[in-house]
């Protein structure tokens, strides 16, 4: 009898072993797929281009040469890269800076809850969902030297026709004009949503404070409303600086450089020049420049929600 | 300085009478105004898809001719045939449709448990194991693709269907996302289903999931979005038209010898955004809400 | 500057005008929704004058039109007799204190409070002069240079208050300011408040809904209910001389026992008048029936069993089941009558408020 019961607990007990075995593996059974997935394809890759920056290798011979800080210093001394970091910055700037100042004023114009200002935002905002391929083809007949809209719309002005992405000294602003067409609308969604958290009673309050419009905006509506475009440019820089769809689409860098940018230039270096390790450098210089800006976006992340 | 008060309303009160007149008066100039900035930003935002549209409906003479004529003479709906036969349209259509159904089934397959198991469990490590998966959050396909190329390449795997959809099996962001929505849940409703005698698979699929809905489509209309209009990722991972989707597909009818014919191109074009854009018609206020959250986080 | 005749400096007793006359005022919202009628209501100078009803019947909408926040569609609004519809609220020298104080969440409290002075180009001296003595009175001077996030709600309310007073308004308007407080802070802020109007002397309109507030602040009571005054006058007055059912049963805790004339039984000997329909009495008014009590012929008597006690401290409240419905009543010795004790209630006819038809006062 005591034999049986004691058989029985110690059933009970492995039964109870087993199960909380299974208890503490399930969370990492559960995360496993998705850790995975990331670890391979996210986090490796970033110190495997390490690697391959202190290497020589054309893509297609089994071995490479181990070069240490060689390309680097290749790349440092290259008047051509010093170009094309300077196009993706100057490129960068504009962007956001048009693309946050344009959407602020246009958030203003639409903060009210209409039904006109629902479907305007709407319309501003369809460039963005749609894709950046289709943005680039659709602009690339637009800007069309001989036949484009454009031109057809400034002829009509009197003024002559401008070669938009052939003229070295046009492309790049061309470029950032598509690419505040495309994002602006986004830009503003964000802002008007951080106009709309505005509660109404501090207006009324600053009307009872005799606050004239240009006061209400930079007293009490700027502020308010600093965190989020401070967020929204961090958000904005790192997209603008692996700018590459537009270029590959319309300008293949060119003309004579004038719209190389880091990641189109990444780009070429391994698959059309062969030289990946030349690129792997490209690509920590890129590494860099975004890592920077994400460690700011983190830790103001973190602050606002401690603000809260 | 003692000032009888009523003589003093009554002078600013005169002064507003005429301030007020002045301001009725000079209101139908700021309506003039408002509806001239709303024409333009419907213009300048609304009138290129129309363009492309009007483009794609003229004959090869049409398009090129100077100035550009708003509308074609007659619409020409063999560009779509010529489009469509142009380039192998069909195959990129139906690897855009494989690739985007794939992205989805295997995300929701592999963030569901993750997003829950991030929030519901304590284990060890959690917490790093999370920020690994935020810091991910931030890496972008631009900065991976050379590696990961080098990587296909020696398991050959180039142009296969898995180079397109493996590294986006599962989303750190939408990971981020359902977490922080299954933290909102009450904890006293979990263990109020608990006493009831609910097993946890019955907790996930009866109070979790349900709660979860508008996040879940808010994560499904984006990554669909994403996947779907991705040029890069598909662009140079493949060296042939084997797995190619329909952005590269089309955007590689530029590059002919005889010069472009933009009224085929830009018929394939229409093409192209016509998915996104039925979807947008109809759940534009949802997606813009979507989009939004972005950057509320 | 005639504009700075605002900020001017009040003296007590200095003898200014500074009532608020509401005309034929009507309120209508675009949609059609007419919320207030025909408003008439005039606000004494120097009084605190206490707009009290219950959740939307107008009575932040009738503060905002004052203030100007809210547009008049018709009628007019005058301010010693000067009509001010158009004026902004900026300039119509008043000062008011939101629900949820409406502080300006990225500057400081010197910075909040100075804000209306700066924009009326108030000279430096002036202002740092005034903020200090306003910091002073309100006790705020520690907290000057800290951001309203940093503060409790009691100091908050504080740096609101401030901000009214530092203005030097004519008239002081509030919408609901203590309700945001816990029950401690708002009893003695409410002191504070009544304190401070004694000081000033300037006019106080203030919003609630909280009827004990208003009849222990207010030297004029406006009772209002969907978009219509029932009863503007004296606490006193609105409390033994109600005008209509509605303010007999808003006015005073617990609620007056109101019922119909025809359910009570033996109604008719108390010689009612014809158009009594209803006959109330306060709960302080129901007197248990002892020795030695002899009701009179018109006086009410009539059974009712203990249902509940509630010990109050200083009183108790029953509720009384009794043919006609539940009686409150209340006693103010400490001998606890114990649940379903069967005991005899009387009224006086002194103390019976009797309505008509349309619930209206009836005066015998």
């Amino acid at each position: 009898m005591a034999a049986a019961a004691a058989l029985q607990l110690e059933a009970d007990k492995a039964k109870r072993k087993s199960h909380s075995v299974l208890h503490a593996i399930k969370p990492y059974l559960c995360i496993a797929p998705a850790i995975v997935i990331l670890a391979v394809f996210w986090v490796y890759p970033i110190f495997n281009m390490g690697y391959l920056s202190l290497f020589k290798w054309d893509l297609i011979s089994p071995t490479m040469k181990f070069v240490g800080l060689q390309n680097f210093q290749k790349l440092f001394a290259d008047p051509q890269f010093w170009q094309t970091l300077a196009n993706t910055l100057i490129y960068t700037v504009f962007v956001v800076g048009l693309g946050v100042g344009g959407g602020l004023l246009i958030a203003l114009f639409l903060k009210k809850r209409t039904k006109t200002n629902g479907f305007l935002q709407a319309v501003i905002f369809s460039p963005y969902v749609v894709s950046l391929a289709s943005i680039a083809l659709l602009w690339m007949w637009i800007m069309n030297r001989d036949f484009g809209l454009l031109n057809g719309v400034l002829g009509f002005f009197g003024i002559s026709a401008v070669d938009w992405l052939g003229d070295t000294h046009v492309t790049l602003a061309s470029l950032i004009l598509i690419s505040v067409w495309k994002s602006i609308g986004y830009d503003a969604l964000i802002l008007v949503s951080a106009l709309q958290g505005i509660p109404q009673h501090l207006y009324e309050a600053a009307r009872l404070d005799r606050a004239g419009a240009w006061a209400t905006f930079r007293s009490i509506t700027f502020p308010m409303i600093s965190p989020t475009m401070f967020f929204l440019v961090i958000v904005d820089v790192i997209a603008s600086l692996k700018v590459f769809e537009t270029i590959q689409i319309m300008t293949q860098g060119g003309p004579q450089n004038a719209t190389n940018t880091l990641v189109f230039s990444l780009y070429q270096y391994g698959f059309a020049f062969n030289k990946v390790g030349y690129a792997a450098a490209i690509g920590m210089v890129l590494l860099v420049l975004i890592a920077v800006f994400s460690v700011v976006y983190f830790k103001v992340l973190s602050k606002r929600v401690h603000y809260k | 300085m003692v000032f009888d008060n009523a003589q003093a309303n009554a002078k600013v009160a005169l002064d507003f009478e005429g301030i007020a007149r002045r301001r009725a008066a000079l209101a139908w100039v700021s309506r003039i105004g408002r509806w001239a900035v709303n024409i333009l930003l419907v213009l300048v935002f609304f009138f290129p898809f129309f363009w492309m549209v009007s483009s794609s409906l003229k004959t090869l003479g049409e398009t090129m001719q100077f100035p550009p004529t708003l509308l074609p003479s007659e619409p020409q709906w063999s560009n779509y045939d010529g489009a469509i036969s142009s380039i192998p349209f069909g195959k990129y259509l139906l690897n855009s449709v494989i690739v985007t159904l794939a992205v989805l089934a295997l995300q929701t397959v592999t963030v569901v448990p993750a997003a829950y198991a991030f929030s519901q469990y304590r284990f060890r490590g959690r917490g790093l194991l999370f920020g690994v998966t935020l810091v991910t959050m931030m890496v972008p396909a631009q900065l991976v693709f050379l590696p990961l190329f080098v990587l296909f390449a020696k398991m050959q795997m180039i142009n296969t269907y898995w180079s397109l959809i493996l590294p986006f099996a599962t989303s750190a962001f939408n990971i981020f996302m359902l977490r922080q929505t299954f933290n909102q849940m009450p904890v006293e409703l979990i263990e109020a289903a608990r006493l009831d005698g609910a097993s946890e698979f019955k907790i996930i699929v009866r109070l979790f999931l349900p709660m979860a809905k508008a996040t879940l489509v808010t994560c499904a209309l984006l990554t669909f979005i994403s996947t779907w209009n991705d040029y890069f990722w598909p662009l140079v991972l493949t060296t042939n038209d084997a797995v190619r989707t329909l952005p590269v597909g089309v955007a590689s009818m530029r590059a002919s010898e005889s010069g472009i014919n933009y009224h085929l191109l830009m018929a394939a074009n229409v093409l192209l955004c016509l998915p996104i854009m039925v979807v947008y018609l109809f759940a534009n206020k949802h997606i813009i809400k979507a989009f939004s959250y972005i950057g509320d986080k | 500057m005639e504009r700075n005749a605002r900020t001017v400096t009040k003296r007590k007793g200095a003898g200014f005008v500074s009532s608020i006359e509401l005309r034929h005022v009507r309120k209508c919202y675009e949609n059609k929704n007419t919320v207030i009628e025909d408003m008439n209501l005039v606000i004494p100078d120097g009084s605190f004058t206490v707009l009290v009803g219950p959740s939307g019947c107008g009575k932040s909408t009738t503060l905002r039109m004052i203030a100007g926040l809210e547009e008049i569609t018709s009628g007019d609004l005058l301010m010693d007799g000067v009509r001010m519809n158009e004026v902004d609220p900026g300039h119509r020298g008043i000062a008011m204190v939101f629900q949820n104080y409406a502080l300006y969440p990225t500057m400081s409290v010197r910075k909040n409070i100075e804000f209306g002075l700066v924009n009326a180009k108030v000279p430096k001296d002036e202002i740092a002069r005034r903020v200090k003595d306003i910091s002073e009175i309100v006790g705020l001077s520690e907290y000057l240079d800290r951001r309203p996030s940093q503060l409790s709600g009691g100091q908050r309310q504080r740096v609101a208050l401030a901000r009214a007073m530092v203005k030097q308004p004519q008239v002081f308007l509030m919408d609901e300011p203590l309700s945001n407080l816990d029950a401690k802070l708002r009893t003695q802020m409410r002191t504070e408040l009544i304190a401070l109007h004694q000081r000033l002397g300037t006019t106080f309109v203030y919003v609630t809904h909280d009827q004990t507030e208003a009849m222990s602040m207010a030297t004029k009571i406006v009772l209002m209910n969907k978009g219509e005054i029932q009863q503007a006058a004296e606490p006193l007055t609105i409390y033994g001389d109600p005008v209509n059912r509605f303010t007999a049963q808003f006015i005073g805790t617990p609620t007056m026992n109101v019922f119909p004339v025809a359910d009570i039984p033996g109604a008719a000997r108390l010689a009612l008048p014809a158009n009594a329909h209803y006959l109330g009495f306060r709960p302080s008014r129901g007197l248990v029936l002892r020795e030695g009590m002899t009701p009179a012929s018109h006086d009410l008597v009539f059974d009712a069993t203990i249902a509940i006690h509630e010990m109050m401290g200083s009183e108790i409240i029953y509720q009384a089941k009794a043919a006609f419905g539940t009686v409150q009543f209340k006693t103010f010795n400490q001998a606890e009558i114990p649940v379903g004790e069967k005991i005899k209630l009387m009224v006086e006819r002194a103390s019976m408020y009797l309505f008509d038809e349309n619930e209206n006062r009836v005066r015998s």
